[in-house]
C-alpha cells in the first residue's frame, strides 16, 4: 500500500523544539477559544430566553383550541416589522395550521398588550373572544 | 408510563444498528468508538427510512414495531458473519510533552455538552431555521398524521420553508414524538447533540486508526470550536450532513486497510446516501465523494476500482428509493432550479463579476470562519508548515478520496452560487458559513491525515528534525 508523502526532502530543517511548541500552541489556542463560551455560560446563571421562545411558550397552548385551516394573526405590538416573524412563530406553534397576517380568517389569534386593547378590537370588528392564552394571546371567532 | 414503555420500541433500530457495527468492526480500542458513532447515525437514518416506509404503507402506530423488528432482525442476522479483519492498533507511547492533550479533549467535550444544554434551556425549539424549516416539519408530521403527505412538505405555500428539502431528521423526530406521545423539545435537542458527539467519535476513531490516538484527540479539539457547537444547538442540519459525509469518507479511507473492503464500501454508500437524504447539499456531497473515490482508484491503478464503485452504488439504494419517492411525488421543485431557464443559467454563468463576488465571499468566510480571533484555517496552515517532517502518512488513496471530496464539493458550492436565481449577496450572506461548517469535519480529517502526529513530533528528540516531507 502506497503512503502519501513519505519522500523526505532536506531543503530546510525545523527544529524539533519548534515543532513541539507548535503543537502546544495549537492545543492551548483550541482549548482557550473553545472553552471560553461554556465557562462564560457556567457563570452567567440561568439563560435568558429570547423573545421568540417566550412567544412560543405563550402561543403553543392555543393549539388545543384550534382546528386545521387558516388562522389569522393580528397584533397591536410595535414595531410592525416584527409581524412577519410573529406569523412564522405562530405557524410553528400551531403547525400544520396555515397562519396569515390580518383578520381574514374564521379564527384569529390576537396578541395585544392588554385585555382592554383586545376588547377594543372586538368592539370594532365582528369577532367574539373565545379564549385568553398566556398574558397577551387572545383567540377570536368570527361572529 | 406510556413514554417509558415506548422507549425500547423507539430505540430498537438504533440499538440494532449499534450492535451491528460493533459486531462487524470489533470492540478493540478505536473500533468500539467508531462502531458506536457510526451505529448511532446509521440507526437514526434507518429509523427515519422505516418510518417513511410505514407512512407510505399506511401502517398504524401499533403495526410499526413489526417493520422495525423486521429490520432489527435483518441486522442481527447480518451481524452473525465473521468480524471484518481490521488492522491491529498497537498501543502507542504517550509523549510526556503532550500528556495533557486527552485531558484538554475531555474538557472541551464537557464544555460543548454544557453549552448545548445552556442553548437548549435558552431556546428549546432551536434557532430560526430550525423553527421555520426542520422542527416545523416534525411538528406538522406529528400533529397531522392522516395528512402526512402534506405535512412532510409543510409549508408548501411558503418557499422560505424549503419544502423540497429531504426530511430524514424531521421524520426521526416526528417518529420519536409519536412513540413518546408528546412533542417534547428534548428530542430534537438530543438528536442534534447525538450527531455532534457522533461526528467527534468518527473523526477521533478514524484518525486514531489511520494515524495515532493523539492525532485524533487534536483534531476533535479543533473541531469543537464554538461555531459548530452553536450550529448543533441551533438544531440545524449542517452538523448531521457533515457527520454523514465524514462517515462515508472515513469508511472509504479505512477500507484501504482492509483485505476485504466490500462491506465498508457498501456502508460508505449508505452514509453518503443518508447525507443526500438530510439536505439538498447532500446530493453534491454524494457525487463529490463518488467522483473523488473513482479518481483515487484510477490514480492508484487499482483493479478493484470498477467493482468498488458498484458496491458504493449498492449502498446508495435506500437513499435512491427514499429520494426518488420524496422528490418525484411529494416535494415541489427546488427553488434554485425551478426559478431559472437554461438561458438564464447560461447568462449567470457568463456574468464574470459574479465570480469575483463569490470568490471574495469565499475568501472572507475562510478568514472569519469559527469564533477564534484568527481564522482556524490560517492557524492550521501555519501549524502544517511548522510541523512538516518525515513520517508515516495515511494511504495515498485515502488522502485523494478525502481531499478530492472536499475540493469537488467546494467547487460545486461555488458554481451553485454562480447559478443561483436568488440575490447573490443575500444568498452568500445567509448560507456560505454553514456550507463551510458542513465540510469542517471532512477538512480536519484530510488535514490531520497529512499532518505529523504529536507522537512523531515528540519522537524527534534530536534537533534538528530528521527531514521534511513533501506533502
Amino acid at each position: 500500500m502506497e503512503e502519501f508523502g513519505t519522500k523526505a526532502l532536506r531543503s530546510w530543517d525545523i527544529p524539533a523544539g519548534v515543532q513541539r511548541s507548535a503543537v502546544l500552541v495549537l492545543i492551548s489556542a483550541a482549548l482557550f477559544f473553545n472553552i471560553k463560551m461554556p465557562v462564560r455560560q457556567l457563570f452567567a446563571g440561568k439563560p435568558v430566553k429570547p423573545a421568540a421562545s417566550l412567544f412560543l411558550e405563550g402561543a403553543t397552548p392555543l393549539r388545543t383550541l384550534l382546528t386545521h385551516g387558516p388562522i389569522g394573526y393580528i397584533t397591536d405590538l410595535p414595531p410592525a416589522t416584527t409581524a412577519d416573524d410573529d406569523v412564522k412563530l405562530l405557524r410553528y406553534a400551531l403547525a400544520p395550521a396555515t397562519v396569515v397576517k390580518g383578520a381574514g380568517a374564521p379564527i384569529v389569534v390576537g396578541r395585544f398588550t392588554t385585555l382592554t386593547a383586545a376588547r377594543k378590537f372586538l368592539d370594532e370588528e365582528s369577532f367574539e373572544l373565545v379564549r385568553t392564552g398566556g398574558s397577551s394571546f387572545f383567540v377570536f371567532n368570527k361572529r | 408510563v406510556h413514554s417509558l414503555l415506548s422507549i425500547p420500541l423507539l430505540l430498537m433500530p438504533l440499538a440494532a444498528s449499534v450492535y451491528f457495527m460493533f459486531r462487524r468492526l470489533g470492540r478493540a480500542g478505536p473500533y468500539s468508538l467508531l462502531a458506536l458513532s457510526l451505529g448511532t447515525g446509521l440507526g437514526i437514518g434507518l429509523a427515519s427510512l422505516l418510518y417513511f416506509a410505514s407512512l407510505i404503507a399506511g401502517l398504524s402506530t401499533a403495526q410499526m414495531p413489526i417493520v422495525d423488528g423486521g429490520a432489527a432482525i435483518a441486522l442481527l442476522f447480518l451481524s452473525r458473519r465473521d468480524q471484518l479483519p481490521g488492522p491491529c492498533i498497537n498501543g502507542r507511547a504517550r509523549p510526556a510533552a503532550f500528556r495533557l492533550l486527552p485531558f484538554c479533549f475531555y474538557l472541551c467535550l464537557a464544555g460543548s455538552l454544557l453549552s448545548s444544554v445552556y442553548f437548549w434551556q435558552q431556546s428549546p425549539d432551536g434557532g430560526s431555521d430550525a423553527r421555520d424549516i426542520w422542527n416545523l416539519r416534525s411538528r406538522a408530521l406529528y400533529f397531522s398524521l392522516p395528512e402526512w403527505r402534506a405535512a412532510i412538505v409543510f409549508d408548501a405555500a411558503d418557499p422560505g420553508t424549503h419544502p423540497d428539502y429531504p426530511p430524514l431528521v424531521p421524520l426521526f423526530i416526528a417518529r420519536c414524538w409519536r412513540w413518546l406521545g408528546s412533542a417534547t423539545t428534548v428530542v430534537p435537542a438530543s438528536v442534534a447533540l447525538l450527531y455532534l458527539l457522533a461526528t467527534c467519535g468518527v473523526l477521533l476513531a478514524t484518525l486514531w486508526i489511520l494515524r495515532s490516538r493523539l492525532q485524533g484527540y487534536l483534531a476533535v479539539l479543533i473541531l469543537l470550536s464554538p461555531g459548530i457547537v452553536i450550529e448543533s444547538a441551533s438544531q440545524y442540519m449542517d452538523v448531521p450532513i457533515g457527520f454523514y459525509a465524514l462517515s462515508a469518507v472515513s469508511l472509504l479511507c479505512l477500507s484501504e486497510l482492509y483485505s476485504k473492503p466490500r462491506e465498508l464500501v457498501i456502508l460508505a454508500g449508505v452514509f453518503a446516501g443518508m447525507a443526500a437524504c438530510t439536505k439538498n447539499e447532500g446530493l453534491l456531497l454524494l457525487l463529490s465523494i463518488g467522483a473523488a473515490r473513482g479518481l483515487a482508484l484510477l490514480t492508484a491503478g487499482d483493479r478493484r476500482g470498477k467493482s468498488e464503485l458498484v458496491w458504493f452504488g449498492a449502498g446508495l439504494a435506500p437513499a435512491i428509493l427514499f429520494l426518488g419517492y420524496f422528490k418525484s411525488i411529494l416535494a415541489p421543485p427546488n427553488d434554485l432550479v425551478a426559478g431559472s431557464s437554461t438561458s438564464q443559467m447560461l447568462s449567470r454563468l457568463t456574468t464574470w463579476p459574479r465570480y469575483g463576488t463569490v470568490a471574495n465571499a469565499f475568501a472572507q468566510r475562510f478568514w472569519s470562519f469559527g469564533f477564534w480571533w484568527v481564522s482556524p484555517f490560517l492557524a492550521l496552515a501555519v501549524y502544517i508548515v511548522l510541523t512538516r517532517g518525515a513520517g508515516k502518512r495515511a494511504p495515498r488513496s485515502a488522502v485523494i478520496t478525502s481531499g478530492g471530496a472536499y475540493l469537488l464539493t467546494l467547487v460545486g458550492y461555488f458554481f451553485v452560487y454562480i447559478l443561483t436565481p436568488q440575490d447573490l449577496n443575500w444568498h452568500l450572506k445567509w448560507s456560505l458559513s454553514r456550507l463551510f461548517l458542513q465540510l469542517w469535519p471532512l477538512f480536519l480529517l484530510l488535514l490531520f491525515m497529512l499532518a505529523r502526529t504529536p507522537e512523531e513530533i515528540s519522537a524527534d528528540r534530536s534537533a534538528p528534525s530528521s527531514g521534511l516531507a513533501l506533502l
